[in-house]
């Protein structure tokens, strides 16, 4: 076989550019630490990276929603233990009153302060998270509950979505802990035990009294409500927690550079490169003209 | 017998020989590195000996002739795999450019704005009536549609330097082609004179090698020596002395870009654009008409297919001041364009009269006869109906779609229309729920404001709804065979272009091996002519020696 001096320096060229385009590859990885960085590396891969993606992106909206939701319920369940104090308060007052030794005198102290327990109990029944009440339906820009004590807004449950295909409430709506259908108008109990206080009227104070006592399984029930949503909560944000470091394990194995390997690799490649340089050098270094006198 | 003079002349011959021999040596490691160059080699031939006595008596040596070495085998697979290799390194280097624009693994694109979109959304059910919820939301909207139209531009400028680059091919065709006739007339004229034309043939071998590269040939040598080289399988563009130009003609009723034109006889160049099988041209006309086109309706059903979907819920829902019945992106124009056509029927761009039963596939109308026509959906193969009587200007129902045709078609003429068709080149937020972030229907109903999140949590919800591919894939899986599309076409164009090379550079060296100049033997043929010229120059001091002996007799 006849070998040309162009066909040499061919042959060679053609070797290093394949070793320095190895080269150039593996540097790129470990530049930027990944091992796709085209599409075309790997296309199928690319495309999975960009669905692990967006379940990550997801995962990290979910849990955002859950906060929203999470902190709506724990302020509710804390006010809402608030409020069961305030009514127990307002019945020991009622049994402090409702008794012979008490007078009218007492009777009008007492109902001074029957009054303030209900403005604070309405300032509970009107809490709101971050410009929303919180014990609203869906009108919850403007306080459900009015100076009365009238439930203004409506039942409606916001709903948002907490895992894929969950949805789980973030209000709870005032009329069915304050006033529900069938159940005590708290409000109007309290209002009744200080007409009854004023008017001296002992009957009138045993009847509230009983009002209020039954309104407590209302505020419990609320509790109740929002500490199993809490609970709730809880449980999606941990299993999207779970789902958030399998997904990131997996999207780390998917795209993310073995950082040793890849740098074995390099030192194997720029060897060659190097033994391929070498070579070349001497390959041209003689010819027969040096021979020849 | 031999006289002594006839030994001087036998010695002239050699050194003749010698030097002609030398000269071709030079001649070669002169051209050691000229592309195409074939080694030539002297032929030489001992004289045609005189009758004598003691018998034949040898009359030295003549250079027969100087001789091209070169495998016509080997020279003919250059060519075909030149074509190749031009076709697949066209398209390799345009669509490792393409593939970038689908880039998610080092960027920010069309996947993570669609992300975030959804997201969004998310957000605003979080909150209905937050005002940052709705800037937010209007600003990934933004960016969405933004990176959507962007993409879409890469996409066209790709396609727009793949047409400049067709052009260019086209009068490379035509500059090669001319100089291939030109030097087919210098040939025949010297092979005609019983002349090797040894150069001027390596000249035109290296032509058709480049010319191959740019577009498929067929080559056919005449008795002559003269190549006629056909382009397409069929066209010629080099018949002997004479070439036919390519011309390029700009398709200004359709989509603006270069057709090739074959211009034989007088008249309209006749289009082969089709007929063009190889070489960068095809290349390049892939990229332009294949591979990116696909990208871009893909493109272009994604941004349909959003405003479909987004648009039908967001009407439904209620704005923060009330509003309903608004879009969240700009509604759809069906696009309606002619085929070509001998009638002068026109059809009109389409509107969305259902948008519900919105189709994102293309449709063609094709007219059987003068009155009647049938309708297709080319993306599924359905005939959607046949048979049906046209009247200029009536209504043509179809795909949640209403066009019209008015003038007069012919039979055979045919018609396209598309919803999606360039939806990603003006792919935005509609202008009243931009202007005013309100207008965003969070809400379901407008006596539940502000804190009806229904509708948000209902587009929210939709992202990772199946709406797209008849319901088999997300927007984000829908795009994510986008990237996959855009990553393999890229792969299979690069990994052909280094298959072909391999083989290319193979048959380079094969062609070395019988073509190509080895300096190391011609410096030893050098030194094998440089003796014997010696030794022929020692012969004729010999003879004067003899003749010297002669005359010096008394």
């Amino acid at each position: 076989m006849r070998i040309t001096e162009s066909g040499m320096h061919r042959t060679v060229l053609d070797g290093l550019y394949r070793r320095v385009n190895e080269l150039l590859k593996t540097q790129e990885q470990i530049t930027t630490g990944k091992k796709i960085n085209n599409p075309s590396d790997d296309p199928a891969g690319a495309a999975k990276i960009s669905a692990l993606k967006t379940v990550l992106s997801r995962s990290d909206q979910y849990t955002r929603n859950i906060s929203a939701g999470s902190m709506n319920m724990m302020t509710a369940d804390s006010v809402l233990l608030d409020a069961h104090n305030l009514l127990e308060r307002a019945k020991e007052l009622a049994i402090g009153q409702a008794g012979g030794t008490s007078t009218a005198q007492t009777r009008a102290m007492a109902a001074e302060e029957v009054g303030t327990l209900t403005n604070q109990l309405l300032q509970v029944a009107n809490t709101s998270v971050g410009g929303i009440y919180i014990f609203a339906g869906y009108k919850n820009n403007t306080a459900p509950f009015d100076a009365s004590g009238n439930y203004v807004s409506d039942s409606n449950k916001i709903n948002i979505e907490i895992e894929p295909g969950t949805f789980s409430q973030i209000n709870l709506p005032g009329d069915q802990i304050f006033n529900p259908a069938g159940g005590v108008d708290v409000f109007k109990a309290l209002s009744d035990l200080k007409t009854a206080m004023v008017g001296d009227d002992t009957a009138g104070i045993k009847t509230a009294m009983d009002q209020i006592t039954t309104s407590f399984d209302q505020v419990e029930g609320g509790q109740a409500i929002a500490g199993s949503l809490i609970n709730q909560f809880d449980t999606s944000k941990a299993r999207i927690e779970d789902k958030v470091i399998t997904y990131k394990q997996l999207l780390s194995g998917e795209e993310d550079l073995d950082l040793a390997d890849a740098i074995g690799t390099l030192n194997v490649q720029d060897a060659a490169l190097t033994a391929a340089r070498e070579v070349t050098a001497r390959l041209f270094k003689s010819s027969i003209l040096d021979f020849l006198k | 017998m031999a006289s002594i003079f006839g030994i001087m002349d036998v010695a002239k011959t050699g050194l003749f020989a010698s030097q002609v021999a030398i000269q071709t040596i030079g001649q070669n490691i002169a051209n050691a590195s000229t592309p195409g160059y074939s080694r030539q080699v002297v032929r030489m031939e001992a004289q045609t000996p005189i009758d004598s006595s003691p018998g034949m008596i040898g009359r030295g040596v003549k250079a027969a002739s100087i001789e091209r070495q070169y495998n016509t085998f080997v020279e003919d697979e250059l060519v075909k795999e030149e074509q190749t290799f031009g076709q697949m390194s066209a398209s390799a280097d345009s669509l490792t450019r393409v593939e970038n624009f689908f880039n998610e693994s080092t960027s920010k694109g069309i996947g993570t704005a669609l992300d975030d979109l959804f997201n969004a959304f998310h957000d605003l059910a979080n909150k209905p009536a937050g005002p940052a919820e709705r800037t937010n939301l209007l600003a990934k909207a933004d960016t969405l549609t933004m990176t959507v139209r962007q993409t879409y531009g890469d996409l066209e400028s790709t396609r727009q330097s793949a047409d400049a680059d067709v052009s260019r091919c086209i009068s490379e065709i035509n500059t090669k082609a001319t100089a291939i006739a030109q030097l087919n007339v210098e040939i025949s004229r010297a092979e005609a004179s019983h002349q090797n034309a040894n150069d001027l043939r390596d000249q035109r071998g290296q032509l058709l090698r480049d010319l191959a590269g740019q577009v498929d040939i067929t080559t056919y040598e005449n008795e002559i020596g003269q190549v006629d080289v056909l382009i397409g399988g069929s066209k010629p563009i080099v018949q002997g002395a004479e070439t036919i130009q390519l011309t390029a003609e700009r398709n200004m009723a359709g989509d603006g870009m270069v057709q090739v034109g074959y211009k034989n006889t007088s008249g309209q160049p006749e289009i082969i654009t089709d007929k063009i099988r190889s070489g960068r041209l095809k290349g390049f006309l892939d990229v332009r008409d294949n591979a990116v086109p696909k990208l871009e309706a893909q493109l272009d059903q994604l941004a349909t297919g959003l405003t479909k979907d987004m648009n039908l819920l967001h009407s439904a829902g209620t704005g923060l001041d009330g509003s309903t019945g608004l879009n969240f992106f700009k509604p759809t124009v069906p696009a309606g364009w002619t085929g070509e056509n001998t009638g002068n029927g026109m059809i009109s761009s389409g509107t969305v009269t259902d948008l519900s039963a919105l189709s994102l596939d293309k449709f063609e109308i094709t007219f059987t006869a003068a009155n009647t026509f049938d309708i297709k959906d080319t993306d599924t193969g359905a005939v959607v109906s046949a048979g049906n009587a046209f009247t200029s200007g009536g209504n043509i129902d179809f795909g949640g779609m209403r066009y019209t045709i008015t003038g007069t078609p012919n039979a055979g003429d045919k018609f396209y229309a598309s919803a999606s068709k360039g939806a990603a080149k003006v792919f935005a937020v509609a202008d009243e729920v931009k202007a005013d972030n309100k207008k965003i229907a969070a809400a379901s109903d407008p006596a539940l404001l502000p804190g009806d999140n229904r509708n948000a949590a209902a587009m929210a919800a939709i992202g990772d709804q199946m709406t797209m591919s008849d319901g088999t894939a997300t927007f984000k899986t829908f795009y994510e065979s986008i990237i996959d599309g855009a990553g393999v076409e890229s792969q299979r164009a690069t990994s052909q272009r280094n298959f072909h090379e391999s083989l290319l550079k193979g048959l380079e060296t094969r062609r070395d091996e019988v073509s190509g100049v080895s300096l190391d033997e011609e410096v030893t043929s050098m030194t094998q002519y440089q003796r014997s010229y010696q030794a022929s120059a020692r012969i004729i001091s010999v003879v004067d020696e003899m003749l010297q002996t002669l005359l010096s007799l008394k």
